[in-house]
Order: structure tokens, then C-alpha cells, then sequence
């Protein structure tokens, strides 16, 4: 089947912001594009990003923004929104007593596909895509929690969704399962919106064409991952170093991550010069770009030059 | 030291839960309204103080027992909450051993619980101190009471309670089997203890709260003396009830201590746990190219597809539990089998017709029927279920974002539940079919059943079930949320006692529908419907807010959800919402119309301050002197159909005072419309107060004693709508029935009118008086209600197919155009009492001598008609031979519409309801014929009550109700055999059983129900086995002699006594004044009897007897007497086959004294059983131990 140039649809989040009851503030004024394609949304727990993820699914309020998903907006179309919208939230529960065959089809009915064929088809196809197809009729009770998580994913994909949204979704998959299943979605984004979470930088490195990174509720960087790690060119440098060093070198660098390794200490550090000292000028990747960017050596300008892009 | 943190973290995390508080908040109010709303009530009247002891404990395990249903969040929570939220995996893995964790849980519990519980006494002292109750109703303050209710009954019943919700829940790893806990304790303290109550000892033990005894003591097991001085002691069966369930507690908590494991809660079956390896295989993901390209299609038919799908789905998850379907199976089971138990009236076996059958099963939701409260509690459950079923599993965070609107997720919980309550009523249909196939039912009408059970009975369900639902989407929190659902549905049972009495006020309320074969649904159906379609206009409204505020994600507070409702308003959630806004404004406007317009409405308070201005206004007229009525002739035209009636009517009125009389004072009746008063000489109203319903008339020249006047008047009455009650009955379609003293005016000031209970006398500034006039009130002894005899003569007319029924002679009937007219005369006067009948009736006659035997009935229903013929023969003769002629030439039972089984003698005419045509007394397992027997006293009655007409004092009803009955037994025994009579007298002793307390007023003085019906009967049958009933009935036959004119003073018992004393020996007076003028018990009793034979034809017994006596006054003290009594001695040969007892061998009355004693006498044969009053004709409430088996020594040769 083709997918015109007109399904190419875009989401677009403005000035939204959400402070819950107990006063944390989850969203402060959020802005982003989300185009067409897989999306990033990087952040470390307690970001932000379940939040937004929930605002986007229709679950959740923010207390000021627009939200617009192509013509629709997101706030108000409600009914809409969920008529072309496929969520694998973070954590979720099943009926232990179902059948993954019986629960999905309630679920493609719950989307919407009536039509007792198509959805007969539609079921069998999305569990053979989840590799669920010899387990079908086993209750979900008795299910590790990987197979449960691909089972929250044919739930998403029902019924071809516009914009898909995945909360975490690597947690629970082996590394196998993570990059296959990654490869899927991102094949997906081809002609939807699709918006993955996480807080593991390879996620986003390996197939995101665009991403932002969000901590306590601000976003502190958007770009395209290649794009972002370019402008680090040259900026990022590396040392082994032993503990006590440590403690020195805190004071005058820009530490942006400490690694073990092998009973040292491996340093990254944001310098636009070299730091000399034995520092090596590294190629950077995005993960330090995630870690400069938490630790602050990326400004708001920088956000806005590569917005600008 | 880790018990102490889990205490204090599980303790201190349920402190700051707002549901503890919730509890605590309910509970104290409970106790405060319990106090005010209830038991204030009883302290004004004057039978026990407010602060009394007993009261203060009564209370305490009221609100004990409601709080069973409500508050098993508490110990549920604490032992299974690391489940529900998955905290097992830490806290089990923790190194704490199972004692410190189990026991820091359950101690927090237990405590909290105690707190919550400790608002009893809170609620308890701010009702008596702190809410204005007067002094008067308080005793001084004893903390001594206080202190045994919270030590013996609150500290025990928290840990019992506790420890069993506690170990149901640890051991299922659910808070909510700590429910299911709770309700089974309910249903042990509240069911099984008062249907074992009168088992003995069983009722107190098997109850876990104590409620059974302490209620039964605070209503009439200890006497008025006791109740108000004596404390709770722990002995006897409430320390036995303390010991037995705090023992099972701590067996509970053992089991649990040694079930309990630190283990992964396992949910499902084991066995098809096992993940396949399959699981492990390398993944097969494909390329999106092979993802299904299907999309959903969205519109109104998908809508109904998902409706379809979700309710059934929610249906099934709720029926396949074993709270579902099973248990509502389990539940129309027990109905089916307690039914030909509960299809009896007062005993006898009712036909297994479908409407009893229907009548039996069917009470409203908001009733307190046993069933149908288990019934009320799971639709408020299964709402919970459904509102909280996805979330609790998780599959609402993947479920909400799917495309289905909100209206089609609540309406879907609706419709689940909705299936859950027709399923249930099938089954109902079931059981009632299958019960009256097997009582052997002729005809089964399916057609009511389907009417009966899913067009009335439905809607009330699903009224409450769409109220549960709403509820718990309201509050959004599943325990509050049953707990507000409680509330409102406790609310809606006790409305009236807490004052809201409108049916449009209380949710779900309607007038109730009957059905009876005469009349059918009649006019109860037209505002039952009114009220629920009103209702169901709410329903629809409740459930657009629902919709409206239907949780969907993580927004829950209301305050955001309201917001959010602003959004989910669409054009036709605005129609709907207005459709339903627009019908309860025009409903509830027909509605109000009807019963306030229409109808005059009058909340109860409202009409005791009326009844209190009248007495105010008007007492003062009470001893003035008025004409006395001798003669009413009436013109009366019943329209069925329009369900009117107009009175015409001319009264006779005659001066029998010795002072000229210069004004009429003329009471009429409410709500019917009384015109056209008009004097035979020029008169002038100077008072018209039609509310109060009191016209004066000043006659220009004055009435001289021995004069007479004549008084004409017209009264519409028509049935207006329906009144917040429902439809007036009186006259209706297929059957009218009405009283001359409900609409036509009578004379002077009407003092049945007033207020009569202390408490109410005291609240409208009444003077206090009792309730019923003393006997020594020589004043009261003047006049009574409906007192005067009156000759009576009506032209009667009604829908050309009815027949019409009034007291007298039928002289003549004809038919004018499409109507039918009855010309009713009487032949001797008639108390000024009586009912106009119209129905189409069929009439079964016979006769006595010259008395013609009518009885009106509704064709088909003739199961009865000979035996009450019999009955009405042999009791006109027998009356007539004993006491004195019947003054009428006819005498008549006339049925009416309803299935309640009271009957009323009026002169001539005596009423009896359908269901006394109903019954069946010949499968009475008693052989007992109740229909003959209740006959023969309501005969009686034309005698006892209606010639001798008692003055309304105290000792009335031994006057008419006590020999009313004495008189049918003598009946019995002489027509029908004394095995007949026996069976009335254990009928009797059945159906009014001893009080509890023997603390009473003298039988001269009766007044109430176990001495009227129970207590008068024996005592006059007790004189008359000792002094002769010739003796007996003449002096009977003097009183009504004297008394038979109606004439001012009216007879009292002391008239009946002086009768009676003139009759009875001197060596007897002794035993009169027992009887009738003291409270007196004996206490009779047989140890043991020996026989020998001494030579052939002739035996020795010795009986060893055992007797005492002793007085009881009114509030219980007791006093010794000396014994020196006439008693039977009576010894029986063994029994033959077929017979229940032997021939007598010996009967004589010895004089029996206080000590032990023993009595030798001789008979001629072989004795079986002996002993001494076999006839329990004297007051001795063990009746068991009066006769023995004989035994027997060696013979002495």
C-alpha cells in the first residue's frame, strides 16, 4: 500500500506547561516541532517525558499550551486524536485471565475495525509481527514481562496509527528484541509521527532523525542527532585518570561524564581548548551530547541556531 | 524495635488516610442519630432514660453493625495493600519475620480501628450533652456506663472483628475479601442471631457483636426498672459470646501467622503458567511493509459495536466470579426454599398463587428485606467492580487512549450491570415457578411474573444501579465510594425518620404498586409510574454527568475533571442533558401538582402540629353539651369509574342532656369537600375553620333537653391525582370500600383526633396525659368515638355492574339508566360505625333461623365460603344461647381489595381482606382451622364491641378483643370439639408469645396486644374452668344486658369485674383478684411422680410438687406472695394408639401451698403421666414442667 505525500503530517506542541497538584512542575513552557518520522525524546527519570507522552495521548491536561496534530488539535479533538493514535504506555496492565488473541481483538475493536475479516487479519498479522502467534491463546497471566511489552505493542499498532507514541519502550526487550523492534519503528515513521521516549542515548542515536532532551521539565536541547554531534566537534576530550585526580579535576573542567573502566576513571570533559594534562581530543557522539547538554555547556542559543536548521 | 516501625508506618500512614476519618466522621454520626432520631423518641415517651445504661450499649452495636459493612478498609488495607500495589516485592524480601510484620500490621489496624470505633462514645456524649436534649429524659452521669459499653461490648468487638477481616485479607492477598468479611458477620450478628433469638442461648453465641442480646434486652427483656439503673455485667451468655469469639479471633490469627508466607502472590491458575520457550525464539520482526494497513472506521455503528463488546465483557468479568452469577444462583436458591415458609399468613398456608408468590419474593431495593438488602449491597459492589475493574488491572493506561467515546464506557458499566440485575430477576422467576409448581399451583401466570419482575421491579433496580454507578464515578475512590453509596442507600430507607418524607426528594422513591386479583394493579400503578419515569428523567441526567466526569487517564480530582467537562460537551450530550433537565422540571412539576396541589401534603410533623392545634383550639369544647345523633339518612352515589362519591345526608340529632343547648359544634373530615350544612331551624355559623375541620353553628333559639333537630349536609369526596402516598383507595374502579367517619361530619369535638404518645404531647406543648385514658378516669368513662346508637337507612347507588353493601336490610334495588341502586335500612340501632362496599361481588348465602348469612366475595375466590358459613352458624347459636339475641336479621362478611389479613367487625358488615378468602386452612400442618376460629370471633364481636361498646380507657380490649376470643373458644369447644379449642389456645400462645419482661399493669387495666389477644382470653377461660362457665356467662350475659343501649357512662373492666366478682365463690375471690386486679405469676411445676401398685385395681401415686407465686408490678419489681391455691391434680392412663393423651384417671383441685409438697392419691389403673394444672390455666410462663412421666416403684407385693 502507498502512503501519499499528504499523510505527512506533523505535531506541533506550543508553550505548553503542566504543574501537578503536589507543586512539582513536570512541563515548563514547552515548545517543539515533531515531524513526520521517529522522534527522540531523551531524558533522564523524573524529566518530564511520561508526562508529555500522557498530554500527547490524550490522558493528561497541561495547564496551558496548544497541542496540533496536523489540522487536529490535540486538546480539544480528543475522539479524534484517538482515532489515528497508537500509545505503549510506560507501564500497563492486562487481564490475566485473557487470551492475547481474545484481548487484542477486543482492543482492534476498541480501534475502531468492526468489520469481523479485516480484523480476524489484522490480529493474526499483528501477532505474528510480535512473534506472539504460538502463544495467542496462553492466558496473559502467564506471561514474562518482554512478551507482555510486545503485546503492548500490537495494541499500538493497531488499526495503522498517524502518531504512535512509546513510553520506554525498550525497558522490558532483550538487546535483540531492542534493536529489531527499533528498526520497526522507525520503518513506521516513514509516514507517521512517532515519538519514542527514553532514557538510553543508543535509542535515539541509532534511528531518531530528530530529538530533544528534556530534564525538569525544560527542554534543554532540540536537533538532529547528527547535527547536534557535529557542533560538539572538537570540544569533547578524554582521560583515564585515577580517583584522587578526580576530586582536582572537578574544580577546573567541564566534567561531563566519569566512567569506570578496568578501576580508573575514564573523564569526558566539554573544553573548547584542549585541557592538555594528557586530555586526548575524542571524536564526540551523542552521548556526549546528552551529557553536556544535562550538565549545562550547551546554552538556549545553541538550541535556537540548530532549531533553525 | 522493626515491629514498632512497621506498626508506626503502617499506623501513621492510615492516620493521614482521609477514609479513617471518613469512618470516624460516619460513625459518630451514626451514634448521634440513633440517639436523636431514634431513641430520643422512646426517652420522651417514657420508657427508659436517654442516658440509661442499656440505651448507650444499644447504640454502640447499631453503629457496630453498620460499620461492619462499611469499614473493612481498615484491617483489608493493612494486611494486603503491599499486593495491590506491588510493594511485595521490597517488604517481603525485607528482613522482618513474619510475627513483626503480620503483628505490627495487625496491631495498627486494630487500633485504628479503635479509634474510628471510639466515636461511638464521641457521638454518643455529644448527643446527650452537647445538642439541647432536656434534662427530664436523662439519668445523672455514670462513667461506670460508658466504661462496660467500650470494655465489654466496642475493645472486644474492634479485635474480632479485626482479626477476621484482617486474616481473610492476608490470606487472600485482597483487601476486599475483608468485605466479604465484614458482611458475613453482619449476616451472622444481624440474620442468623435474630431468627435464633428465640432458640434460647444459640441467638447470643453465634452472634460476633453482642448485638442480638443487648437489643433484645433494650426492647423489652429487662424490665423498665432495669433498663434504666442496670449496667452490663460480663457473666452468664455475654461472657460465654466474649470468650467463644475471641477465641476464634486468635485462632484466626494463628492459622494466618502459620499460612501466611513472604511469596510471590500468584493470580490465576498455576497450571497454565508456564511460559512456552517459544518466547525465547530469535524475533521474526518484519519490515512495516507487512503491517496491516487496516484503519478503524469511526461513526455511530462502530460505537454501538464497541457498547455491545465492552458491556458484555464487563458483564462477564463480573459474572464469572464467584460474586456473580454463582452467588446470585446461591441467593434465589435460599429465597425458593424460605418461601413456602414466608408464603403463610400467621401460620396457615396461603394458595400458592403467583401474585402471594410474587409478593413473597418482590420487596423494593431500598427496603430492609433481608434479600434484597444483599441484593442492594452488590449492585453498589458490582458498580465498584465495573467503574474500578481496568484500572486496578493497569489495561486503562492502554484502554483510555483507544477511539471510544466516554458515553460508551459508562454506558457499557450500565448495561453490564444492567444484564447482572434481568439475569437475577430470572432467576427470581425461576425460583418462584419452580416453588409453585411444587406447592402443587394450579396455574402459573407467567404474564404477571414477566409484568411483576421486568416492568416494575427492573426499573427499581436499575434506578439504584445506575445511582452506584454514578456514585463511584463521582468520588473516584473505590472504598469512599461504596461507602457514599451506603450512605445514600441507608439515607433512602430512613428518609422519614430523618425527615425528608417527599417521594421527590428521595432518589428512586415512588408510592408502592399492589396487585391483587380483585382489583389487579387498581390505582397503585398510574403513580408508581409517574414517579419513576420522574426518576428515571434523574437517571438520564446522572448519567450525562457521569459521562461528563467519567475518569479517563490521570486526571481524577473532581476539580479537574470538571474542567475537562467542559470540553466533552457536544450537541447532543447538551440535548440530552436538557431532554432530561426539561422532563424532571415538568415530571416533578405534574408530580408536585398531584400531591400538593391536588392533594393536600402534609409531612408527618406537619400533621401532628395540626392534630395538636386542634386539640389547642377545640378541647374546650370537649365537655360542652351536644345533641346526640339517633338517626342518619343518606342519599350516596358512587361513581367507580371517576373514583368519586357524594353524600347526601340528613342526621337526627336529639338533646339527651339536662341543659338547653345553644350551639352545634360540627367536626368535618379531611380532604373531602363537606357543603351545604343546614339546620331544620335557623342557626348561624360563627366559626368556620375548614383546615382544622371545626364548624360552629349558633342556634337562635335554644335546644331544650329532650328536643331533637335535624342537620343536613352534602360531602364530595373525590379522588384527586395521586398524594405523595399514592392513590387514595377508597374508590376505585373495581372496588370501593369507605368509612362514614372518614368523610361524613360528625358532632363535637373529636378527641381520636389528638395526639397520644408523651413524646409528641410534650414537643407541640400538649398537657401530658397517657397515652390511653385510666381506667379510673371517671370522666373518659362519658363518651367515645362512634359511640352513638343510630338507626340508619341509605339509598346507595353505583356502576350498574357493582353491587353495593351497607349496614341494614337490603329493602330494595333497582336500576336507573346505566346505574344500580341499593335501599339499605336497619332493624335495631347500630353503633355509628360502619364501611360502604361497592364491587362487583358474588354472593354466597346461608342461613340461621331467621338471620340471613351473606357473604360478598370476589368471584373465584371460594375456597373458604362453607366453613365460614359453619363458623358463622354455630357462633350466632352459641352466643345467642350463652349470652344474648342477636339484634339483626342479617350478618354479612364483605371482601375488599388487598392482601392484608386484618378484619374488622363494624355492625352487621365485617370486613375481610382478599387474602382471608386466600387461605388454606387445610394444608395447615397444625390442623388448626384459622378461618373458623377467626370467624367465630369477629361474630363474637357483634356482641364484644358492638352492643357492649366500652369506653376508651384502659382495659377496652379486655372488654370487646379478650372475650371476643374467650367467647370463640367456648364455641369451639362446644361445636367443633375441645381438640379444636386446644389448637386455638396453641395457636394463641403462638402468635402473641410472653413478653420478655413480666413487669405489666393489672389485666383490668390492658392495653396492649399480648394482654388483649393472649393474656385476657386465659384468664377469662382459667375463672370460667373454676367457677363454671354457666356462672360465667350469666354474669357476661348481665354486663351486656346493662350496657346494650350505648348510653353515657360507657362499660369499662370494672364493670366486667364487678360481674364477675358477683359470680364467683368466696373461696375463689382470691383467684379473681389474681387474675384481674394484680399482676400475678405462679410458678407450677411437678419434681417428680412415683407409683406403686398396692393390690390389684389399685395404685399409689405421689406426686412431689413444687409451687410459688409471686407479684410483678408495672415496672418489675417483685414481690413474694404466700400460695394457698385451688390447683388441678390430675393423673393419666398411658395413651392408646392414635391419641395424644390417656384417659384421666384422676382430676381434683387441691389446695397447694408454698412449700414442697406431696400429694398421694389412689387410682384404679395402671398411671402414665401426671402432675398438676394440665390445663396451664394458671399464669405460669414454663408451661413444660406442669405434668411428668410417671415412675414406678417395686410394688409392694
Amino acid at each position: 500500500m502507498n502512503i501519499t505525500m499528504g499523510n505527512q503530517i506533523s505535531l506541533s506542541i506550543r508553550n505548553v506547561s503542566k504543574t501537578y497538584a503536589n507543586g512539582v512542575q513536570a512541563l515548563n513552557n514547552i515548545n517543539l516541532n515533531i515531524p513526520s518520522g521517529m522522534y527522540g525524546l531523551l531524558g533522564p527519570n523524573g524529566a518530564g517525558k511520561s508526562t508529555l507522552m500522557r498530554i500527547l495521548a490524550t490522558l493528561q491536561e497541561p495547564d496551558e499550551g496548544t497541542i496540533t496534530l496536523g489540522e487536529l488539535d490535540v486538546l480539544r479533538q480528543k475522539e479524534e486524536v484517538r482515532q489515528t493514535l497508537g500509545y505503549l504506555p510506560q507501564e500497563f496492565g492486562i487481564y490475566p485471565k485473557s487470551s492475547a488473541e481474545d484481548l487484542l481483538d477486543y482492543f482492534a475493536v476498541l480501534k475502531g475495525i468492526t468489520n469481523r475479516t479485516s480484523r480476524k487479519e489484522v490480529v493474526e498479522r499483528l501477532l505474528r509481527q510480535t512473534n506472539l502467534w504460538d502463544m495467542r491463546r496462553q492466558k496473559l497471566g502467564g506471561y514474562s514481562g518482554g512478551m507482555r511489552q510486545r503485546f503492548g505493542v500490537a495494541v499500538a499498532l493497531l488499526g495503522n496509527p498517524k502518531l504512535l507514541i512509546v513510553d520506554e519502550p525498550t525497558a522490558g526487550l532483550d538487546p535483540a528484541e531492542r534493536v529489531r523492534f527499533l528498526n520497526l519503528l522507525s520503518e513506521l515513521g516513514e509516514n507517521s509521527v512517532v515519538i519514542l521516549s527514553t532514557h538510553i542515548v543508543e535509542d535515539v542515536s541509532e534511528l531518531c532523525t530528530h530529538m530533544a532532551i528534556i530534564n525538569k521539565g525544560h527542554i534543554l536541547l532540540e536537533a538532529a542527532p547528527q547535527q547536534a554531534v557535529a557542533a560538539l566537534e572538537g570540544r569533547i576530550w578524554r582521560k583515564l585518570i585515577s580517583k584522587s585526580e578526580l576530586s582536582i579535576l572537578e574544580q577546573d573542567c567541564k566534567i561531563i561524564s566519569v566512567k569506570l573502566l578496568s578501576g580508573r576513571k575514564l573523564v569526558h570533559l566539554y573544553s573548547d581548548e584542549s585541557p592538555g594534562n594528557g586530555f586526548e581530543l575524542i571524536v564526540p557522539d551523542l552521548e556526549d551530547v546528552y551529557f553536556s547538554t544535562m550538565a549545562g555547556f550547551h546554552t538556549s542559543n545553541q538550541q535556537v541556531e540548530e532549531v533553525s536548521i | 524495635m522493626k515491629f514498632r516501625k512497621i506498626f508506626h508506618l503502617e499506623f501513621a500512614y492510615q492516620l493521614r488516610n482521609a477514609a479513617t476519618w471518613l469512618y470516624f466522621m460516619v460513625v459518630a454520626g451514626l451514634a448521634f442519630l440513633w440517639f436523636i432520631g431514634n431513641y430520643l423518641h422512646d426517652a420522651r415517651d417514657g420508657y427508659f432514660l436517654l442516658n440509661a445504661p442499656i440505651v448507650i450499649a444499644a447504640v454502640a452495636v447499631l453503629c457496630f453493625q453498620l460499620w461492619l459493612l462499611v469499614g473493612a478498609s481498615v484491617a483489608g488495607d493493612a494486611a494486603a495493600r503491599d499486593v495491590h500495589t506491588r510493594m511485595y516485592s521490597l517488604t517481603y524480601t525485607a528482613p522482618a519475620s513474619k510475627a513483626e510484620y503480620l503483628g505490627g500490621r495487625f496491631l495498627a489496624a486494630f487500633l485504628l480501628n479503635g479509634i474510628v470505633l471510639l466515636s461511638i462514645l464521641l457521638g454518643t456524649l455529644f448527643a446527650l450533652y452537647f445538642s439541647g436534649v432536656e434534662a427530664e429524659v436523662l439519668g445523672p452521669f455514670r462513667p461506670a456506663a460508658y466504661l462496660t459499653t467500650f470494655i465489654y461490648i466496642i475493645l472486644p468487638n474492634t479485635f474480632i472483628v479485626t482479626a477476621i477481616q484482617f486474616s481473610l485479607a492476608a490470606l487472600t492477598r485482597q483487601a476486599m475479601v475483608s468485605y466479604l468479611g465484614g458482611a458475613l458477620l453482619f449476616v451472622a450478628a444481624f440474620i442468623l442471631g435474630q431468627v435464633l433469638q428465640d432458640e434460647g442461648e444459640w441467638g447470643n453465641l453465634i452472634d460476633p457483636i453482642s448485638f442480638t442480646p443487648i437489643m433484645s434486652q433494650l426492647s423489652n427483656e429487662w424490665s423498665p426498672l432495669e433498663k434504666n439503673i442496670r449496667l452490663l455485667v460480663l457473666e452468664g451468655s455475654l461472657l460465654l459470646n466474649r470468650l467463644i469469639w475471641l477465641g476464634i479471633a486468635l485462632v484466626m490469627l494463628t492459622f494466618t501467622y502459620f499460612r501466611f508466607q513472604f511469596t510471590y502472590p500468584i493470580s490465576g491458575d498455576r497450571k497454565q503458567q508456564k511460559p512456552q520457550q517459544a518466547a525465547l525464539e530469535w524475533l521474526k520482526w518484519r519490515t512495516s511493509e507487512s503491517l496491516p494497513q487496516v484503519r478503524g472506521a469511526f461513526g455511530f455503528s462502530t460505537q454501538l459495536r464497541q457498547l455491545r463488546l465492552i458491556s458484555m465483557k464487563s458483564f462477564l468479568q463480573l459474572a464469572k466470579g464467584i460474586t456473580g452469577l454463582p452467588l446470585l444462583a446461591v441467593l434465589a436458591i435460599l429465597m425458593g426454599f424460605a418461601l413456602p415458609g414466608n408464603l403463610k399468613a400467621k401460620g396457615v398456608p396461603l394458595l400458592p398463587r403467583t401474585d402471594f408468590v410474587l409478593d413473597t419474593l418482590i420487596e423494593p431495593v431500598a427496603s430492609l428485606d433481608f434479600f434484597w438488602i444483599i441484593i442492594a449491597l452488590l449492585i453498589i459492589y458490582y458498580a465498584g467492580e465495573l467503574v474500578w475493574r481496568e484500572r486496578e488491572s493497569g489495561l486503562s493506561e492502554i484502554a483510555n487512549a483507544a477511539p471510544v467515546p466516554e458515553w460508551v464506557l459508562f454506558l457499557s458499566r450500565f448495561l453490564a450491570l444492567s444484564l447482572g440485575l434481568v439475569l437475577w430477576l430470572v432467576f427470581l422467576m425461576l425460583t418462584g415457578m419452580v416453588a409453585q409448581t411444587v406447592m402443587g399451583a394450579v396455574t402459573i401466570e407467567i404474564g404477571l411474573y414477566l409484568q411483576v419482575l421486568f416492568g416494575l421491579q427492573l426499573v427499581d433496580c436499575l434506578l439504584f444501579a445506575m445511582l452506584a454507578l454514578f456514585v463511584h464515578v463521582l468520588v473516584n475512590h473505590k472504598f469512599v465510594g461504596h461507602l457514599v453509596a451506603l450512605l445514600i442507600f441507608g439515607g433512602s430507607i430512613f428518609a422519614t425518620n430523618l425527615g425528608v418524607e417527599h417521594k421527590l426528594l428521595i432518589f428512586g422513591a415512588s408510592p408502592g404498586w399492589s396487585y391483587t386479583d380483585m382489583v389487579g394493579f387498581g390505582a397503585s400503578l398510574a403513580p408508581w409510574l409517574w414517579f419513576k419515569l420522574y426518576w428515571l428523567a434523574w437517571a438520564l441526567l446522572l448519567a450525562v454527568v457521569a459521562r461528563l466526569l467519567w475518569v479517563r487517564g490521570r486526571e481524577g480530582s473532581l476539580i479537574s475533571r470538571i474542567h475537562l467537562a467542559k470540553n466533552r460537551f457536544t450537541r447532543s450530550t447538551v440535548l440530552v442533558a436538557a431532554t432530561s433537565v426539561g422532563s424532571i422540571l415538568l415530571l416533578g412539576s405534574f408530580i408536585f401538582y398531584n400531591t400538593n396541589v391536588l392533594n393536600d401534603y402534609l409531612s408527618t410533623s406537619e400533621a401532628m402540629e395540626q392534630r395538636a392545634e386542634y386539640e389547642k383550639r377545640y378541647r374546650q369544647y370537649n365537655d360542652r353539651p351536644q345533641p346526640r345523633l339517633t338517626r342518619t339518612n343518606l342519599h350516596v352515589e358512587i361513581y367507580p369509574e371517576q373514583r368519586e362519591a357524594e353524600i347526601r345526608g340528613i342526621y337526627q340529632l336529639v338533646n339527651y342532656s339536662t341543659v338547653a343547648i345553644d350551639s352545634i359544634h360540627l367536626s368535618t373530615a379531611a380532604g373531602v369537600r363537606t357543603s351545604k350544612i343546614a339546620f331544620d331551624r335557623p342557626a348561624k355559623q360563627v366559626l368556620a375553620d375548614n383546615e382544622l375541620g371545626h364548624q360552629i353553628y349558633v342556634l337562635s333559639e335554644l335546644l331544650q333537653p329532650g328536643d331533637s333537630l335535624q342537620l343536613s349536609f352534602e360531602v364530595n369526596a373525590k379522588a384527586r391525582g395521586f398524594s405523595n402516598s399514592g392513590a387514595d383507595a377508597s374508590v376505585m374502579a373495581n372496588s370501593s370500600n369507605f368509612r362514614n367517619y372518614e368523610w361524613m361530619p360528625a358532632i363535637g369535638y373529636q378527641d381520636y383526633r389528638e395526639l397520644d404518645d408523651v413524646g409528641s404531647r410534650n414537643k407541640y406543648g400538649l398537657s401530658p396525659r397517657p397515652a390511653t385514658p385510666s381506667l379510673y378516669d371517671e370522666a373518659a368513662h362519658k363518651d367515645s368515638p362512634f359511640s352513638e346508637r343510630i338507626s340508619f337507612e341509605a339509598v346507595v347507588g353505583t356502576a350498574g355492574d357493582q353491587t353495593v353493601v351497607a349496614p341494614g336490610a337490603l329493602r330494595r334495588s333497582w336500576i336507573t339508566g346505566s346505574r344500580r341502586y341499593f335501599h339499605y335500612v336497619t332493624d335495631a340501632p347500630i353503633r355509628n360505625e360502619y364501611n360502604f362496599f361497592s364491587a362487583n361481588y358474588a354472593v354466597h348465602e346461608g342461613k340461621w333461623r331467621d338471620v340471613a348469612i351473606q357473604i360478598y366475595y370476589d368471584p373465584g375466590q371460594t375456597g373458604n365460603l362453607e366453613r365460614m358459613v359453619r363458623s358463622i352458624q354455630a357462633s350466632l347459636d352459641y352466643y345467642t344461647q350463652q349470652f344474648d339475641p342477636y339484634p339483626h336479621r342479617q350478618i354479612r362478611f364483605v371482601t375488599y381489595s388487598g392482601y392484608s389479613f386484618g378484619n374488622h367487625a363494624a355492625p352487621i358488615n365485617i370486613t375481610a381482606g382478599e387474602g382471608f378468602f386466600l387461605l388454606n386452612p387445610k394444608d395447615d400442618p397444625r390442623g388448626f382451622d384459622l378461618v373458623t376460629a377467626v370467624v367465630a370471633h369477629e361474630v363474637a364481636h357483634q356482641w364484644w364491641g358492638n352492643q357492649l361498646d366500652p369506653a376508651h380507657v384502659e382495659g377496652a380490649g379486655l372488654l370487646s378483643e379478650s372475650l371476643a376470643w374467650y367467647s370463640a373458644m367456648g364455641m369451639l369447644e362446644d361445636k367443633y370439639g375441645p381438640e379444636q379449642l386446644q389448637r386455638l389456645q396453641s395457636f394463641l400462645r403462638e402468635e402473641y408469645k410472653n413478653p420478655r419482661t413480666r413487669a405489666a399493669v393489672p389485666l383490668l387495666q390492658a392495653n396492649d396486644w399480648y394482654q388483649n389477644y393472649r393474656k385476657g382470653p386465659f384468664a377469662l377461660y382459667a375463672l370460667s374452668q373454676y367457677i363454671g362457665k354457666e356462672k360465667m356467662n350469666s354474669a357476661l350475659q348481665r354486663l351486656i344486658d346493662k350496657n346494650r343501649s350505648g348510653k353515657s357512662p360507657q362499660p369499662t373492666s370494672l364493670d366486667l369485674y364487678r360481674e364477675l366478682k358477683s359470680v364467683t365463690p368466696d373461696s375463689l375471690q382470691y383467684l379473681l383478684q389474681d387474675l384481674f386486679e394484680k399482676n400475678t405469676f405462679w410458678e407450677l411445676g411437678t419434681k417428680q411422680v412415683l407409683a406403686k401398685q398396692i393390690k390389684l385395681n389399685n395404685w399409689q401415686v405421689m406426686l412431689e410438687i413444687q409451687a410459688r407465686k409471686f407479684m410483678v408490678d408495672s415496672i418489675g419489681v417483685e414481690t413474694k406472695v404466700p400460695l394457698n391455691d385451688w390447683v388441678e391434680v390430675v393423673v393419666f392412663a398411658p395413651a392408646k394408639a392414635n391419641q395424644s393423651q390417656g384417659e384421666v384417671l384422676y382430676q381434683k383441685k387441691h389446695l397447694i401451698n408454698s412449700d414442697k409438697q406431696t400429694i398421694t392419691v389412689m387410682v384404679q389403673r395402671k398411671p402414665a403421666r401426671a402432675g398438676i394444672d394440665p390445663d396451664n390455666l394458671l399464669i405460669d410462663w414454663e408451661l413444660k414442667d406442669n405434668m411428668v412421666e410417671v415412675q414406678f416403684e417395686k410394688s409392694a407385693h
